[in-house]
């Protein structure tokens, strides 16, 4: 490899760490900060905003509020997604691609649009609180879980159905005996999406919630309107913290796997 | 349609009667044994395109018959309406006494097996020959007792813990086999079992799937492409092309008396001259001097065909009398170790390959080359068949 090759090949590599993630990395120094305010680079090392934290009651409240919907979200994205996903990748079917194409809407569609369409009809049901922003973060989360479920049930040999059939097995046998244990990852990966989908989702969560139930997000924007100290520091970093061990986890396992076979 | 009748009358007993009836016999006959299947008037279109025309077919219970035809010929979709993963547009698939057209396969009890093995990837090899007992609600016991004689029965007891790819293609075609057999089929099909292997093992699998025939009470319908494979291992051999039965019958009778050129093209190397047919007698085109009486051919276009062992360059001192002479162009030769292949040209217009034994003087292009073609082994077919 040339000189010239060798100082330009890690420079887009670099680029992105420099350009994308440090910027949103500073959160993590600024959230250790012994100052007032929030403010970079940070002035003194202290857990004090961490403590602020954890004997705060609106950010507690928060947090699990936030896990609460995430959690709902998850259970249901998959109910919903994973037969679809199933259906979608396994079988051929007439209006296949438009059943897909309706699937993927939300994922395509800008969060404000959607959150605004949302509040205007969820709102007539009376659905906010709770349960609208769990139906919310479903629609939502559904297009990770139909696409992640439908990739690996395409990989699915559809002999192995017919030599299940000719065995003894049931339709319904087939579904849950090879089908699902087969599909299985990527069921797994569609529910760690759908979870992440929801957790840092803020858009639509804003219009959804009201003051007797706010998420993380929800909190954090409403605190950075009103001051910027470094509790918003703190509470982002654990949130990045959550979604990047998440992260973390379904890569190893994604190697792991790699390496098995 | 009227003349696919015939092939129902032909699948009669073969001299040797199949091997299965001695096993049945050793055994004690079972009721559960080994089952007859009949296709009555049975056919399947997609959309325009014929798969199958309507197809009457007895296979007798015990035997091993294969569906020889090349791809598209319908003999796999003849195989999935035995199956029953495609339903016959029209006609009824019986085995034995009972109808079972419209049952689905889970029900059918038929053993399959795979050209690509379908293992399950998620189950080890002793779950994945076990599948099918826990599928029948068979007790734990009986089951892990029964995995591990199918296994012992394919000789692969130890890999019984083992995951399906950590296993060889040859291996895994064997787990597939215990696996179709562990619940004692009465039926069992094969498509194209050993087209994934390489030709030693495909070989060596060949014998092993006979001698569990022969050890087994059990009906085999076994589809292929491969001529030898069907010659080897068939007590009878269906011959599929473009959705019809054009023979059934012993690979020697589907081999040396074939009905119509596909199958004695399909079947192996052949010698064959264009002529007509006219009162009785073969009269070859092109001045070519041969006359071979014939009966029940259509009058009209028709070929004369020899198989190698009935065409020779050199015939031996004794056979010169009852054997034609047949002028020839040589259009090209080449050196095969203990034989020469020669492509020749026959004054009626026809083109064959003859193997011949080396001799000094190898013949070259464009030389002229008398040879000798067997009277008595010539079969004469019509050539307005449709099917050549």
């Amino acid at each position: 490899m040339s000189l010239v090759a060798r100082v330009l090949r890690p420079l887009p590599v670099l680029l992105i760490v420099l350009l994308l993630v440090l910027p949103s990395l500073v959160v993590v120094p600024m959230s250790f900060s012994s100052s007032q305010i929030l403010e970079f680079p940070p002035q003194g090392f202290s857990l004090r905003w961490y403590e602020a934290i954890a004997g705060n009651a609106v950010w507690l409240e928060a947090a699990r509020n936030s896990l609460a919907v995430a959690l709902a979200v998850v259970v249901l994205s998959t109910l919903i997604g994973a037969p679809a996903g199933i259906a979608i990748g396994l079988w051929r079917w007439r209006g296949r691609s438009l059943f897909l194409g309706f699937a993927l809407v939300p994922a395509v569609m800008p969060p404000m649009v959607l959150a605004i369409g949302m509040y205007i009809t969820y709102a007539r049901f009376d659905l906010v609180g709770y349960w609208g922003l769990v139906a919310a973060h479903t629609v939502m989360a559904l297009p990770f879980v139909v696409l992640t479920v439908m990739s690996s049930a395409q990989l699915v040999d559809p002999t192995l159905l017919t030599a299940a059939q000719s065995l003894g097995a049931k339709r319904w046998r087939v579904l849950v005996e090879i089908v699902l244990p087969l599909v299985k990852g990527g069921m797994a990966a569609g529910a760690i999406f759908a979870f992440i989908t929801s957790w840092d989702e803020v858009v639509v969560a804003i219009y959804l919630t009201d003051p007797t139930f706010k998420t993380l997000p929800v909190v954090m924007w409403n605190q950075l309107r009103e001051r910027v100290d470094p509790n918003v520091a703190v509470v982002a970093t654990l949130l990045f913290a959550v979604t990047s061990l998440v992260m973390a986890y379904v890569v190893l396992k994604g190697e792991r796997k790699k390496r098995v076979q | 349609m009227s003349s696919e009748t015939r092939t129902g009358s032909e699948a009669g007993p073969s001299p040797s009667g199949p091997p299965g009836a001695a096993a049945r016999a050793r055994a004690g006959t079972t009721p559960t044994g080994a089952v007859p299947v009949e296709l009555r008037g049975v056919s399947k279109s997609y959309g325009t395109e014929v798969a199958v025309a309507p197809l009457d077919l007895t296979v007798e219970a015990g035997s091993f018959v294969s569906f020889l035809g090349p791809s598209g010929s319908g003999k796999t979709t003849t195989l999935k309406m035995i199956s029953g993963f495609e339903r016959p547009d029209e006609g009824a698939v019986l085995f034995g006494d009972r109808d079972i057209t419209s049952q689905p396969p889970e029900q059918r009890g038929v053993g399959v097996v795979f050209q690509n093995y379908s293992l399950f990837p998620h189950m080890s090899v002793a779950k994945n020959v076990e599948f099918p007992l826990r599928m029948r609600g068979v007790d734990r016991s009986d089951r892990s007792r029964r995995v591990r004689a199918a296994l012992e029965l394919v000789e692969l007891p130890h890999v019984a813990s083992r995951s399906p790819h950590e296993l060889s293609g040859g291996q895994q075609q064997r787990v597939a086999i215990a696996r179709a057999l562990v619940f004692d089929p009465a039926l069992l099909l094969m498509d194209e079992p050993l087209g994934a292997l390489d030709r030693r093992l495909r070989e060596t699998m060949q014998l092993e799937i006979k001698a569990l025939h022969e050890r087994l009470d059990v009906t085999i319908i076994y589809v292929t492409h491969d001529q030898e494979e069907a010659l080897a291992m068939s007590d009878q051999i269906v011959v599929f092309n473009q959705g019809r039965v054009e023979q059934v019958g012993t690979p020697q009778d589907v081999y040396d008396r074939p009905r119509s050129l596909f199958v004695a093209d399909f079947l192996g190397e052949s010698f064959s001259i264009s002529g007509q047919v006219t009162g009785g007698a073969f009269t070859a085109d092109g001045d070519v001097p041969l006359r071979l009486d014939v009966a029940d051919v259509e009058e009209g276009p028709a070929r004369s065909i020899w198989r190698s062992g009935s065409v020779s360059a050199a015939p031996r001192p004794g056979e010169r009398d009852s054997w034609a002479c047949v002028p020839t162009t040589v259009v090209a030769s080449a050196f095969a170790g203990d034989h020469l292949k020669l492509k020749l040209r026959v004054a009626s217009g026809d083109e064959g390959i003859v193997s011949v034994p080396p001799t000094s003087s190898v013949p070259i292009a464009g030389d002229a080359l008398d040879i000798y073609v067997d009277h008595a082994r010539a079969v004469v077919v019509s050539a307005s068949g449709g099917t050549a």
